[in-house]
């Protein structure tokens, strides 16, 4: 099944599941194909995997999760399509709106991206936009 | 009598082979995604909203009528902080078909509402005929998901909440964020639950039952991010996807899960945004039309099956539907 936005004025007004011809015949305006498991770039496929971690109690817990991996297919136009996202027609893809005024367009995934990266230290953080910076979390 | 168990008049409803009849069918829309988690901290996105549902029936429709179908497609994946974008809605089109239409003849149903992220309320603009649930909050206060509204059956989304106190139990502090359900066709979605020692993310409301004994349009399960005890929301009977789980202080996380497709299903909503296997709340499933009449085909378009003494056109992807 393929999938098709609607672009006006460079934004995505419809999103609907159709093939080519249909949309050649019965569709008015400007039609772009989109793909449903593309996100970052990347297409995606998903397979079942096992977790486990210890409970406070000692036991193992252990659930069955979706996680999703690389599966090499076309990434159409690096994300798929939602209603009020951008087409970009320079780029040709697709992205979701800015986030922080800050914040910059990755070229490769068209994902937004924070001036400074997500502090690798185990801790948590805000993202503060008055002073473009991660504030930890007590 | 012409032909054995078809065109005998009087009997039951069959289609008459040279009049008109009877048609049923469901229109079901794009469902909405779940919620992501605002500036990436940790926190839960609400469940998506499911897709609009109608079902209806047609009265002695024409022969030799087209009507074309559109079906909707799922909501995007939520990126990292946002509401989840809401489904697209799906219609059928054509002369003859009565209540509920538009002007334009269309029997049109719309996509479900996007779940909020943390720190928001539901109702956002992206609130569509279900509501997605509510995004956990980092002031401790609740905030609501969605309401409905729209065309098509469905229901407002659960709340979400974020649960937070200094703990001499354990050696770190009690944080807990659950995100609210996302509403589906036949019930609102569940409230995040949360106490001193655990949190529940909101499960996603069930959808409809249709003629076929499928169900349809379910929410999307709220996701959850505990440091205790807890678990995500689970999604609606209908094809809701389960929220997301984070585990924190033991790195378990599973990710939420995308509405069904074909089924309007609401994406399940986020957990931790950062986290790269988690990402945002999960896309919505892609709506459905069917059309339905009794006895044999006499009509064509969409993927044709037979039971219970029923043809069912089935469109999971849009085309025409002509009546023979």
């Amino acid at each position: 099944m393929a999938h098709f936005a609607k672009i006006q004025d460079g934004v995505v007004q419809d999103v609907i599941v159709a093939e080519q011809d249909f949309i050649d015949a019965y569709c008015e305006g400007a039609w772009v194909q989109t793909s449903y498991n593309t996100f970052g770039g990347v297409h995606y496929s998903y397979h079942e995997v096992e977790k486990s971690w210890v409970e406070d109690n000692g036991e193992t817990t252990t659930v069955t999760s979706l996680e999703r991996y690389d599966d090499s297919g076309i990434a159409l136009r690096k994300n798929y399509a939602g209603i009020g996202f951008t087409y970009d027609s320079e780029r040709d893809a697709f992205y979701a709106p800015q986030p922080y005024a800050s914040w910059t367009l990755n070229d490769a995934t068209c994902l937004w991206e924070a001036p400074t990266a997500y502090p690798d230290d185990g801790k948590i953080y805000n993202w503060d936009e008055d002073t473009t910076s991660w504030v930890e979390v007590e | 009598m012409s032909g054995f168990g078809y065109n005998v008049s009087g009997f039951g409803a069959f289609p008459n082979r040279s009049g008109p009849y009877d048609i049923q069918f469901l229109v079901v829309a794009g469902g909405g995604a779940g919620g992501g988690t605002n500036s990436q901290n940790y926190a839960s996105g609400g469940g998506g909203g499911a897709g609009g549902y109608i079902a209806t029936t047609a009265s002695q429709i024409e022969r030799g009528l087209t009507f074309t179908v559109v079906v909707g497609a799922g909501a995007a994946e939520t990126v990292t902080s946002y509401y989840g974008a809401a489904g697209a809605t799906s219609r059928i089109q054509g002369a003859g078909l009565t209540s509920p239409i538009d002007s334009s003849n269309n029997v049109l149903a719309n996509g479900g509402g996007g779940g909020a992220p943390s720190e928001s309320a539901g109702g956002g603009a992206n609130n569509g005929t279900s509501g997605g649930g509510g995004g956990s909050s980092l002031n401790t206060s609740t905030k609501s998901g969605g309401s409905a509204s729209g065309s098509g059956d469905g229901n407002a989304g659960g709340y979400g909440h974020w649960f937070n106190a200094p703990q001499a139990a354990y050696n770190r502090p009690l944080h807990h964020a659950g995100g609210g359900g996302g509403g589906g066709a036949g019930a609102a979605g569940g409230n995040c639950t949360n106490s001193f020692t655990s949190t529940y993310g909101g499960n996603g409301g069930a959808g409809k039952q249709w003629l076929n004994s499928t169900y349809y349009a379910g929410g999307g399960g709220g996701a959850v991010w505990v440091n205790t005890d807890g678990g995500q929301g689970s999604g609606g009977n209908g094809g809701g996807g389960a929220g997301g789980y984070w585990r924190n202080y033991s790195s378990a996380v599973t990710v939420a899960v995308a509405g069904t497709a074909n089924t309007g299903g609401g994406g399940g909503g986020a957990p931790m945004a950062y986290q790269s296997s988690s990402r945002g709340g999960h896309s919505g499933g892609s709506g459905v039309v069917i059309v339905r009449y009794e006895g044999g085909q006499i009509a064509t378009g969409g993927t044709v099956s037979s039971a219970g003494g029923y043809t069912y056109h089935t469109f999971t992807s849009s085309g025409n539907f002509v009546t023979g």
